[in-house]
């Protein structure tokens, strides 16, 4: 069961926030919002979540910048948290480095929608 | 005067001389010796005869002079004339006033004398009409907009026009001389393909070859795109050994990525708009699931679809935008082909009974390791089955197999159904080509391409196999890491397997480094 995880979504475009947000609130996780990445960045450092959602094209700070800033150059960084990067594009090799040496999986957000979403969130969980 | 004649009268001349001289002797001998004694006689003779003979030689001499002179000039004309010719002097003309051997001789050696000039003026007109030609060819040369260059037996370079040189940067000065693969690498992936061409001894003659897309890497780092043809020359009068022109595609390659990268930046445009689309739908539908009339839940489930299928479009254009940049993006990893296609295996059971067509799986129990990305040849399959769905009807058969043949993994899907018609078939991989199926399901017929690039950028080859009316088998060869010949299947040992979603691009990987 979803029980009360704590679900962080760090996205700037508000539709989509908003979009997955209703579907993960109804399926009972708990959700919060962070609109920028230094915001999402100082929100995700208190440690308190149990997965992180994060998009990668954001204004002034990449979601995979903030990946390597919470794992750490050694990966082990933030242990408690599942990082899932959303993303929208083929990434370069730096970028699919870093995810697969630091993220527990990304996601295409073109290509799935909230229910899909939602399995996908009680696989990692 | 002809010469027969003079001689005559100088035979007559000197005859009357030579004749008359004894004969006035011997009328005189006679005379005197009818008259008196032989003493009276001599000195009658010897007073008649030395007068008279003195008379007669006197005129006899003068005339044979004049007569010899005579004789003598016409042919010191000849042999001056002769000699004028022969210093080059093309202009002197001898002329007789009278008919006559000399007169004859004298024509002939004008005649020499104008023959030999009109030959010097044709020669001279030649030469200018090969100048002029060469001038003409020089313009061309000079005024063509591909390069071109010559180079001779040694490879070395003869002939530099000007668009060469201003493709290339390079001068007539930097160039002459110098080998012309040192100078101007053509290459295409390394191969040295312009090189090979000239050093293979299979190629001469007038045979032209063509080369698309080639790249000439220069020093300074100037690179070029070019096409290229190349024709060997046998026995050329100057040496020449082979003739090179190229046409800088460079511009218009920037022409056409700037015209994909519209393209490609237009899609992607599409695809957070679309997104929010989808998304909303499905909130919708996972809203209202027990509480719309059966019309309305038909119309939400029919845009949900369509959202979907606009998605997919937009998907294959940037596909196809990556697959035209080279940029596939294709992440390698070792695969183990019997779990990829077991995990695919339900999706496509799935997906073909619910369309009513029935499937088998053929798949050789061998352990195939290869290096590949996981979802786009889970792309491919995906493709090739949708193909086998749009030829079918309901009830036809649908065939996936795979097993190793001649150190590759074979893998095909092959169907029961309409069969593609022979002219098509060239066209198939290409863009746009819109396979007409039955039932068809894809909108833009970009997949195969895609399909194509995919498998080629892993290393292999893609085909197809079709009779009208008999149906089709569509299959792909890759090159494998390892493979354990038929072993039973290992159970596998893993915390959590990856999943993949039905239909989308979009999974989640498990991380393989990270625990839990």
């Amino acid at each position: 069961m979803a029980g009360s995880k704590k679900i962080l979504f760090v996205e700037d475009d508000k539709f989509i926030s908003d979009m997955y947000a209703r579907a993960l609130t109804n399926a009972g996780y708990s959700v919060d919002f962070a609109y920028t990445g230094k915001l999402g960045l100082s929100k995700a450092k208190s440690g308190k979540y149990d997965l992180l959602l994060l998009d990668i094209m954001m204004p002034e700070i990449t979601g995979i910048e903030i990946l390597q800033k919470l794992r750490g150059s050694d990966g082990k960084g933030l242990p408690g948290t599942k990082i899932v990067i959303l993303t929208n594009l083929a990434q370069d090799e730096a970028s699919q480095a870093a995810l697969k040496t630091q993220a527990d999986g990304y996601l295409i957000k073109a290509d799935i929608v909230p229910s899909q979403l939602l399995d996908l969130i009680k696989q990692v969980l | 005067m002809k010469l027969r004649q003079k001689f005559k009268r100088q035979a007559l001349v000197l005859f009357f001389a030579v004749a008359l001289f004894p004969a006035l002797t011997v009328s005189a001998l006679w005379y005197t010796m009818t008259k008196g004694t032989a003493a009276t006689a001599v000195i009658t003779v010897g007073g008649f005869f030395v007068p008279i003979a003195i008379l007669g030689l006197m005129p006899a001499i003068i005339l044979g002079v004049v007569f010899a002179e005579l004789l003598a000039l016409p042919i010191r004309r000849i042999k001056e004339a002769i000699a004028e010719l022969k210093q080059g002097h093309l202009d002197y003309r001898t002329h007789f006033p009278r008919d006559g051997e000399f007169a004859d001789m004298a024509s002939d050696l004008n005649d020499i004398a104008d023959y030999i000039q009109s030959m010097l003026s044709q020669e001279a007109g030649e030469t200018e009409l090969i100048r002029g030609e060469r001038n003409k060819l020089r313009a061309v040369l000079d005024t063509m907009v591909d390069g071109v260059f010559a180079i001779d037996a040694q490879g070395r370079v003869m002939l530099f026009n000007k668009a060469a040189q201003e493709l290339t940067g390079l001068s007539v000065g930097d160039v002459a001389g110098r080998a012309s693969d040192e100078l101007m690498p053509f290459h295409k992936a390394g191969q040295p393909v312009l090189a090979e061409w000239l050093a293979d001894k299979r190629t001469i003659g007038r045979e032209i070859s063509e080369w698309h897309g080639l790249e000439l890497t220069l020093e300074g780092g100037k690179r070029l795109f070019v096409d290229t043809r190349a024709v060997k020359l046998a026995n050329d009068p100057n040496g020449i050994s082979a003739l090179v022109t190229f046409h800088d595609l460079t511009s218009s390659r920037d022409l056409e990525e700037m015209k994909v990268d519209f393209v490609a930046l237009a899609a992607h445009e599409l695809r957070t708009p679309l997104a929010s689309i989808r998304g909303y739908l499905d909130n919708l539908q996972t809203d209202l699931a027990d509480k719309l009339s059966a019309d309305q839940t038909m119309y939400l489930q029919r845009s949900i679809t369509s959202a979907k299928q606009l998605s997919e479009v937009v998907n294959n254009i940037l596909n196809v935008s990556r697959v035209e940049h080279g940029e596939l993006g294709l992440d390698f990893e070792d695969i183990d082909w019997q779990r990829l296609i077991s995990e695919l295996k339900t999706d496509f059971e799935t997906r073909i009974t619910a369309a009513g067509r029935v499937m088998t799986f053929d798949i050789a129990p061998d352990q195939v390791t290869l290096k590949a990305d996981r979802s786009s040849l889970s792309e491919v399959l995906g493709n090739f089955v949708d193909n086998a769905l749009a030829h079918t009807v309901q009830g036809g058969h649908i065939t996936l197999s795979s097993h190793l043949s001649g150190g590759e993994l074979e893998v095909t899907v092959s169907d029961d159904g309409s069969g593609i018609p022979t002219e098509a078939i060239p066209k198939l991989f290409t863009k746009f080509y819109r396979v007409e199926g039955l039932h068809t399901t894809k909108g833009t017929g970009l997949g195969l391409f895609i399909s194509r690039a995919i498998i080629e950028a892993h290393g292999g080859h893609i085909w197809v196999e079709s009779k009208l009316g008999q149906g089709s088998s569509f299959g792909f060869g890759l090159p494998i890491s390892k493979a354990v010949a038929a072993t039973p299947a290992k159970a596998h040992n893993t915390t959590k397997a990856p999943v993949t979603v039905k239909g989308g691009h979009g999974w989640i990987k498990k991380n393989p480094l990270r625990r839990g």
